[in-house]
């Protein structure tokens, strides 16, 4: 793409490092809001692990709730960033230079946050992380290897690792930058941090080798971890859970709850850090119309559903999918149909995708959707299933409630964290995609 | 390294590259470090530096990995083998092991990929030092070891059209 | 022989004494758990602790006895306890001379009768109800852990009611009064027994009409009440006894008039091609619940190509009429109108049966009611024809008319009148009815509740015995008012009641299961009762405190306690039986097997002379909504309301829970604009009660049902606070003037919306099928007989996986046959007894989360007035491919060579996944550590350790159970089998809820066994794998291939299910009340 550059490579460091020194005011009220938050969640936590799962509102048969939907959201989220990291990196969509650091921190944070959640849920927290892990223990039992969850456990393990240090590497040379700025004892810091990086010809040579090879590494990873994700629901025979659609209907949902979060986070840090001249509206345009294509993907998805649901023939299946669109709990349905398949068709139109405001309401909306699509999975699938003896109903407890604001809480907190000590934009790329220092370019 | 040298800075990445030509492969040149804020392709051109051995650290990281993904839930069955759902335990359930192999694979191979762009850039090496603090910012730097700046590698290096040559390493 | 026993005694004490030892009972009980009071109480009071001695040499001869049981026999076989009888003798002496040394665990010096962790069984008569069935006590280390039905006793023949289920939790009740408490002023003082036993003789002495206030009994009790009273020199009339289960009486009094002779003819439902119920409940409660459910699962159960039929005419829709094959719905009180309108055209069949004699006399019966069977010939909406047609049947076949149930109007023993013409019209007497031969006794004098409340002016003191009138008489007796003018009320109870509350001294009776007593349920039968527990708390048996009373009076009645008495009585048995052995082997022997006897005789006269005697009641038939209030199916008349464990098995046909509900039909709730969960107030002449609504379908349109047991007053119970009505307040003063029982049904009344809502803890949200086609099955009779002899083959199903490592000898499966299943729901609260399943209490109910391992589905097809009912209990799977299994992460639950879906408790982490994977949603979460005590209903209650069955592990939190197979029974038996050398036996393992059911629907056996019971069901034709479509079909659904199969329901005509039905008129409102309801909780949650 060729976009006007208001700014010289070497203004680079200077107005990214920026953040460092002076944020917005605004930035430290969102940090100690989203503290609060990260506080009342962990007192909800604590009460139901010291009075007992019951606290939330989980019953028999819906033995999965608001939790599950929670990690399967943040995992989802956690999919933007190696996806714009590594996928567009191998595609060389220059776009992805700027917002690469920003989602593939976002990463780093959800998958986290996603992280806590099966902890939280378990009925047994102080047994399930040693016993979960194929470790030597007293029951002189290994891990079942062919459960779904531990698949998830592998996956989500080896997506943290892997993103955490692809997008460690990527922020080398940017702090290797920052320690040349500063003094004292922050020099010491960053240096550490830099594993005292150069900048030398050849440590760029094998830099760039590695960081393709992670990037190929990643790729296939990106993939596959939403789809083990699917699979904890695909695996069981709950109709609406058993289908083979899963798995790409998932990471396309996954994608498209990502990028909208992306740009969701993205607005307004450009905001806060005066970033405008980097992360341009070309740059944002383009994650829109990512998401846009994953929107129609997840569209098209839910169509599929309902018609394998009726073409199958399979009274379970389609008595299910009947009462997802019109039973007692239709309105998540639909809540998730609105905001992740109609609203985003605004974005069709490129003036609404060049309006932050507006797109920044609909990406909103579709990260409540994504969060609905999640819910009605879990919930509908459960409350109505094979027995009609056994149907049930459910709603999320005030504790579950407190423990989901508590993680979106987290989130922040982190990701504030990040935008105030690290390269919020990653610059040793974006000198990469700006005009060359060409002493020509100079005299001319 | 605190062998002492000249450090010529360039300002514009198209003199880094002509200087590099010139001196690539001289004897009275042996040893020199171009600094470059970013990877520039024109940089790693001029050095040809051939191809990066870090993809063997992948393969083998890999190769490592998918054996181990084979391995662990195999032996676990061996040990105990345990009927669920009425899936016969071993290899008769190899099937629901190739994802464990698969994320293994991919785990190794990064963590190893890691490792190789580490040791074969050198990395974290304590005795390095910083010439120039502007090179990970907007200049490029070439530092020749034992000359001094009369010499007339220097001088090339000058004529390269360094916006600043001085002696470095000597004491720092 | 002396010597022997006092060697025993001192090994006990210098076991009780070693205060050093760490295994004294202090340190195992909770505070008030403490078994025994201080030594020194325990004594017998008085001069007749001589009387002891003439006991000792039995003491002696059966411990020895005892030493060659401990050394040999004592591999024990759950099925013949009876070798144990030396111990159960032993036990039953020292629970009468009380040694203060004893204790019940753990034992210093072991006992030489008892190896700790092998189980003691004892026989004794159920004292829940007075149908008198036997039970064996499971003991271990000396406390009841089980009560089960004596397999050998014909009435329950080894089943048990719910309530009978229930009753260790009546045992170790926390609530249990420790003390006797006097009265003095306005408060109560708690007193020690001798103190007691002077106060109660100086009061009684004092008093110069004494009377004693009782609930029904067959056997000797009565009778020594009666002599107690001539003995302390009052009327024996001043013994009233008054049973809630108003049917007895009225059936014993129809059968007084009809053939001038007592009692309740024995119904052999085993043999009857046809059944014609009006208003009856046999199934439910009736008069011997269990023994009518063996007959009826018996006839009505499809075997050798055959099954009966059964014809229910009801205003309600009990357990009973869910069974009919054809149902007609009736208004409440035409009932009798119904039966006389039957008889009428029974007489027109020239070919019905009875003398010219009785046919002449019935004609006249029928005269003198002529105007009524007019009118409900308009009214009663069932067209003659149909009735002559059932007349016709009745005729041809082998068939029984019941009559009436424990809710009762003004006519009911007229009812029971009709029912005796159409009986001996249709020559039931002598095939089906035994009224001349072994006959039932009817619990009941002829002096009761009426007598009681006419002559009450001048009692001057009253002894209550395990009766609570305050709350089973309906308050428009002012029966409280009685009460209150007698200056003394002496309340001997083994649970807390309202009546205690008007007594000026209230003792605590023993419970059943630490008394001596015995029954007579058929004529020429005994059955008798005897301690399997030493007393827990500090009670006294209530004839004993009698005796006592007696002595303190100065007034000895010659016996030291009531153990005394009854062997005394037992000798005349003895002697009438005219048994070769001597008495003590006979008594021991008695005791052992805990029945004896042989059917009575006797000569009644033919039906004569009846008009007359009964007319038709004054008051006037009235239309429009009527209340009916029958005994609640487990609560009983309320007796049961203090155990958790009944209050949560819920009732089977709403399954609503720790509540009490009013039911109309749900077209007429729609008439009336009340849904679900309305607080209607309902509104009687007699008074009204504020109760939520549950819309039943099948009821009459007229018809308000009620049922009583709920609605104890406050404080009387911790269980019971805080929910519930008692619908005997809505009742206006009115007895059925034959037997002066109160009336409980078909008064009139109103429902009046109130506005406000409470929810219905009701388990089932979803009440009908909804179309699912394998969930379960019914065949028409045609068609299972045409398909009788095909065997299926439900395992032959393709696999991509090898074969299984199975155990080479055993597969456990297990098969409910839906045809035999009448919705006791016994069986969850065997289950719950056995395998320590804690009770939740109604807000976690309301959550969802009831921790029933086994339980009752109850879905409703076809028309909304008069729709199919079918039960399924559901219980783990069991499945050999388990989807449970694949997906828990850490193998807490994988398969077991044997067949079973093992659940590993340590193990489990609680990720639930497994709960969510189960298709059956048999999976059950402890979501909070469950108080897995008597009480539970709030979180502090004290816990009871003693109550639970040692063989099983209790749950902590965070942990999911499920259905186990009773995996400890089956150790135990294979444990047993392998010291015999053998295997396992078919039938030797009974799951608790196989050995409950009292309609032999469950069957639990060895799959690998190809001649075991378990083997044939699977391979029978009617077999069906819930979820698993059909295997000889090549379908396989989800093809979990489950260890469990059920056996399709056999129905007379085509059912409902099986045609498909799409929303309309046809649906049962169950659904839309259900889709209704779990949107109503999700609102008000």
């Amino acid at each position: 793409m060729t976009e006007k550059w208001t700014k010289t490579a070497s203004d680079v460091n200077d107005s990214i490092l920026a953040n460092l020194s002076n944020p917005h005011p605004m930035f430290y009220v969102a940090w100690a809001m989203s503290g609060l938050c990260v506080l009342l969640g962990i007192g909800c936590w604590v009460y139901q692990t010291t009075v007992g799962m019951g606290t939330a509102g989980m019953n028999s048969p819906v033995y999965w709730g608001v939790y599950i939907t929670n990690f399967v959201f943040w995992v989802g989220i956690g999919h933007a960033g190696t996806l714009i990291s590594a996928i567009l990196f191998l595609f060389r969509a220059k776009w992805r230079n700027t917002v690469a650091r920003a989602a593939e921190a976002m990463t780093i944070f959800a998958v986290i946050t996603a992280g806590l959640f099966p902890l939280i849920h378990v009925g047994r927290l102080w047994l399930a992380p040693y016993w979960m892990a194929p470790l030597p223990n007293t029951n002189n039992l290994w891990v079942n290897f062919r459960s779904p969850l531990i698949w998830d456990i592998f996956a989500i393990s080896t997506y943290l690792t892997v993103s955490l240090l692809f997008w460690y590497m990527g922020m080398v040379p940017d702090l290797a930058s920052i320690r040349d700025r500063v003094k004292g004892f922050k020099r010491l810091v960053y240096g550490l941090l830099s594993f005292g990086w150069r900048g030398t010809a050849k440590q760029w040579h094998h830099y760039e080798a590695g960081y393709g090879f992670l990037a190929a590494l990643a790729t296939p990873l990106v993939l596959s971890v939403h789809s083990v994700v699917s699979w904890d629901f695909a695996m069981s025979l709950q109709p609406g859970w058993h289908t083979t659609i899963f798995p790409p209907y998932f990471v396309a949902g996954a994608i498209l709850s990502g990028c909208s979060m992306v740009f969701t986070l993205l607005v307004p840090i450009r905001k806060m850090f005066r970033f405008e001249e980097f992360i341009t509206v070309e740059h944002l345009d383009s994650c829109l119309k990512l998401t846009l294509l994953t929107s129609s993907i997840v569209a098209y998805a839910y169509g599929v559903e309902f018609f394998i649901a009726w073409y199958s023939g399979n009274e379970q299946e389609w008595a299910l999918f009947k009462s997802r669109a019109i039973g007692p709990y239709c309105m998540y349905f639909w809540t998730m149909v609105f905001c992740n398949c109609v609203f985003p068709l605004l974005w069709w139109s490129k003036r609404i995708r060049r309006n932050i405001p507006i797109s920044m309401v609909i990406a909103i909306l579709v990260n409540v959707g994504m969060w609905f699509e999640r819910y009605n999975i879990v919930l509908s699938s459960l409350v109505e299933d094979f027995v009609p003896g056994s149907w049930g109903h459910y709603e999320p407890s005030w504790i579950e409630m407190g423990i989901t604001v508590g993680s979106f809480g987290w989130f922040f907190f982190w990701f504030f964290i990040f935008c105030k000590f690290f390269p919020i934009v990653s610059m040793s790329e974006i000198k990469l995609i700006m005009p060359k220092p060409l002493s020509r370019a100079e005299q001319k | 390294m605190s062998e002492s040298g000249v450090l010529a800075v360039y300002k514009y990445l198209d003199e880094v590259t002509g200087v590099m030509g010139k001196i690539k492969g001289r004897a009275d040149f042996a040893g020199f470090e171009v600094f470059s804020p970013t990877s520039y392709h024109e940089i790693e051109h001029a050095g040809d530096f051939g191809s990066s051995p870090v993809k063997w650290f992948t393969l083998v990281g890999g190769l490592t990995g998918t054996f181990a993904g084979f391995l662990l839930p195999l032996a676990c069955d061996y040990d105990w083998p345990l009927v669920v759902g009425g899936k016969t335990a071993g290899l008769d359930s190899i099937t629901a092991y190739v994802i464990i192999a698969f994320e293994l694979t991919i785990l190794f191979g990064a963590i190893a990929t890691i490792a190789g762009m580490l040791i074969m850039g050198r990395i974290p090496n304590p005795k390095a030092t910083i010439y120039d603090v502007r090179t990970t910012d907007d200049h490029f730097a070439i530092f020749v070891p034992g000359i001094d700046e009369s010499s007339e590698q220097a001088n090339l290096l000058k004529m390269g059209g360094a916006c600043e040559i001085r002696t470095v390493g000597a004491n720092g | 022989m002396d010597r022997t026993s006092k060697e025993l005694t001192e090994k006990n004490r210098a076991g009780a004494s070693t205060a050093d030892e760490p295994a004294v009972p202090q340190t195992v009980f909770l505070d008030d758990d403490q078994p025994f009071e201080k030594p020194a109480s325990e004594f017998v009071p008085g001069p007749f602790y001589k009387a002891a001695d003439e006991r000792i040499p039995e003491v002696a001869e059966s411990s020895l006895d005892g030493v060659t049981a401990g050394s040999s026999d004592l591999a024990v076989d759950r099925r013949d306890f009876m070798r144990l009888f030396s111990a159960s003798a032993l036990f039953g002496a020292s629970a009468c001379i009380r040694r203060p040394e004893e204790t019940a665990i753990p034992y210093v010096n072991q006992p030489i009768d008892q190896i700790p962790g092998v189980p003691t069984y004892y026989a004794t008569t159920c004292g829940d109800c007075s149908a008198g069935c036997g039970v064996v006590i499971k003991t271990r280390e000396g406390r009841p852990v089980k009560v089960e039905g004596s397999p050998e006793h014909p009435i329950n023949q080894g089943s048990t009611c719910a309530t009978g289920q229930a009753t260790l939790q009546g045992l170790y009740h926390p609530e249990r009064r420790k003390a006797p408490q006097v009265k003095i002023g306005e408060r109560f003082h708690d007193a020690a027994w001798d103190e007691t036993f002077d106060a109660l003789a100086s009061r009684v002495s004092a008093a110069s009409k004494v009377a004693i206030f009782t609930g029904g009994s067959t056997g000797h009790r009565l009778e020594f009440y009666r002599k107690f009273l001539k003995h302390i020199g009052s009327s024996e009339d001043q013994l009233y006894v008054y049973e809630p289960n108003g049917l007895m009486s009225s059936i014993s009094k129809a059968h007084e008039i009809a053939f001038g002779a007592s009692g309740m003819p024995r119904a052999d439902l085993r043999s009857a091609e046809l059944i014609v119920g009006i208003g009856s409940d046999f199934l439910d409660i009736g008069t011997s619940s269990c023994f009518h459910t063996k007959g009826f699962s018996a006839s009505h159960s499809f075997q050798r190509g055959k099954m009966g039929r059964f014809v229910q005419f009801e205003s309600g829709m009990s357990q009973t009429g869910a069974r009919s094959d054809d149902r007609y719905p009736i208004a409440p009180g035409d009932e009798l109108g119904v039966a006389l309108l039957l008889v009428k055209s029974l007489l027109a069949n020239s070919s019905s049966k009875g003398s010219a004699g009785e046919r002449s006399e019935m004609k006249r019966v029928l005269d003198s009611y002529k105007g009524y069977i007019v009118a409900a010939e308009s009214r009663v909406g069932v067209s003659s024809a149909e009735l002559d047609k059932v007349a016709a049947d009745l005729i041809t076949k082998k068939s029984v008319v019941m009559c009436g149930g424990t809710a009762i109007d003004e006519n009911a023993t007229m009812l029971q009148v009709a029912a005796i013409m159409a009986n001996t019209l249709i020559g039931a007497y002598g095939k089906t009815l035994f009224f001349d031969r072994g006959w039932m006794t009817a619990p009941t004098t002829n002096r009761g509740i009426k007598e009681f409340i006419e002559e009450a002016g001048d009692i001057d003191l009253v002894i209550v015995i395990d009766s609570n009138p305050i709350f089973t008489v309906p308050q428009a007796f002012g029966i409280d008012k009685v009460f209150e003018k007698i200056p003394q009320v002496i309340s001997i109870q083994n649970q807390n009641t309202e009546t205690d509350r008007y007594a000026t001294v209230r003792l605590p009776g023993h419970h059943y299961l630490e008394s001596w007593g015995d029954e007579q349920p058929v004529a020429g039968f005994w059955t008798v009762r005897q301690p399997a527990v030493r007393a827990l708390a500090n009670s006294r048996q209530s004839e004993d405190i009698l005796l006592w009373v007696a002595g303190a009076m100065k007034k000895p009645m010659g016996f030291a306690d009531y153990r005394t008495y009854l062997m005394q009585r037992w000798k005349n048995i003895h002697k009438t039986l005219g048994n070769k052995v001597d008495f003590d082997t006979f008594w021991r022997a008695v005791l052992r097997r805990g029945f004896v006897g042989k059917l009575e005789k006797r000569n009644v006269r033919s039906f004569a002379n009846v008009r007359g005697k009964i007319a038709p009641s004054d008051t006037p038939f009235k239309s429009g909504l009527k209340l009916v209030s029958p005994l609640d199916v487990r609560l009983q008349d309320g007796r049961g309301a203090d155990k958790p464990v009944l209050q949560e098995a819920g009732d089977s046909m709403t399954t609503i829970t720790w509540d009490s509900w009013v039911a109309i039909n749900p077209n007429t709730a729609k008439k009336l604009g009340f849904r679900r969960n309305d607080l209607l107030k309902v509104e009687g002449s007699g008074g009204s009660v504020e109760v939520a609504l549950y819309p039943m379908p099948g009821m009459h349109p007229d018809a308000v049902y009620i049922h009583r047991g709920n609605g104890h007053a406050e404080g009387v119970s911790r269980v019971t606070d805080g929910f519930g009505v008692n619908p005997l307040g809505i009742f206006s003063k009115s007895v059925d003037s034959q037997t002066g029982q109160p009336v409980t049904s078909g008064q009139t009344v109103k429902l009046i919306a109130t506005g406000k809502r409470y929810r219905l803890a009701a388990m089932q949200k979803h009440n009908d099928i909804a179309n699912r086609s394998d969930v379960i099955k019914k065949v028409t009779l045609a068609s299972a007989v045409a398909n009788a002899g095909k065997r299926k083959n439900l395992d032959d199903v393709p696999d991509l996986y090898p074969k299984l490592k199975e155990s080479p000898d055993y597969r456990w499966g297990l098969s409910v046959d839906l045809t035999s299943c009448t919705g006791c729901s016994a069986c969850m609260v065997a289950c719950a007894t056995e395998n320590n399943i804690p009770q939740v209490g109604r807000q976690q109910i309301l959550m969802g989360r009831e921790m029933h391992w086994i339980r009752l589905d109850r879905y409703f097809a076809g028309d909304v007035d008069n729709p199919e009912v079918t039960y399924q209990p559901v219980m783990c799977q069991h499945c050999n491919h388990a989807p449970c299994e694949a997906v828990c992460p850490v193998y807490a639950t994988a398969h077991d060579p044997e067949g079973m879906n093992g659940q590993t408790y340590n193990r489990c982490v609680g990720t639930r996944y497994c709960a969510n994977a189960c298709p059956y949603k048999v999976r059950r979460f402890n979501w909070f550590t469950h108080k897995w005590n008597v009480i539970s209903k709030t979180k502090e209650t004290n816990r009871n350790p003693r109550a639970l069955n040692p063989d099983v592990t209790v749950r902590t939190r965070g942990v999911m159970e499920k259905c186990s197979f009773c995996v400890q029974r089956i150790r135990d038996a294979k444990h047993n089998a392998i010291e015999r050398g053998e295997k396992v036996r078919d039938g030797e393992i009974r799951t608790a809820c196989e050995q409950v059911c009292p309609a032999n629907a469950i069957t639990f056996g060895n799959l690998k066994d190809g001649r075991s019971r378990i083997s044939r069901n699977r391979s029978d034709n009617r077999s069906f794998l819930m979820l698993n479509a059909d295997a000889s079909h090549g379908h396989y659904g989800i093809k979990t291939l489950p260890n469990v199969n059920y056996l399709a329901e056999v129905t007379h005509k085509e059912s409902a299910i099986n045609k498909k039905h799409h929303g309309g008129s046809s649906k049962p409102s169950g659904d839309h009340g259900a889709k209704k309801s779990s949107t109503d909780t999700g609102h008000q949650g």
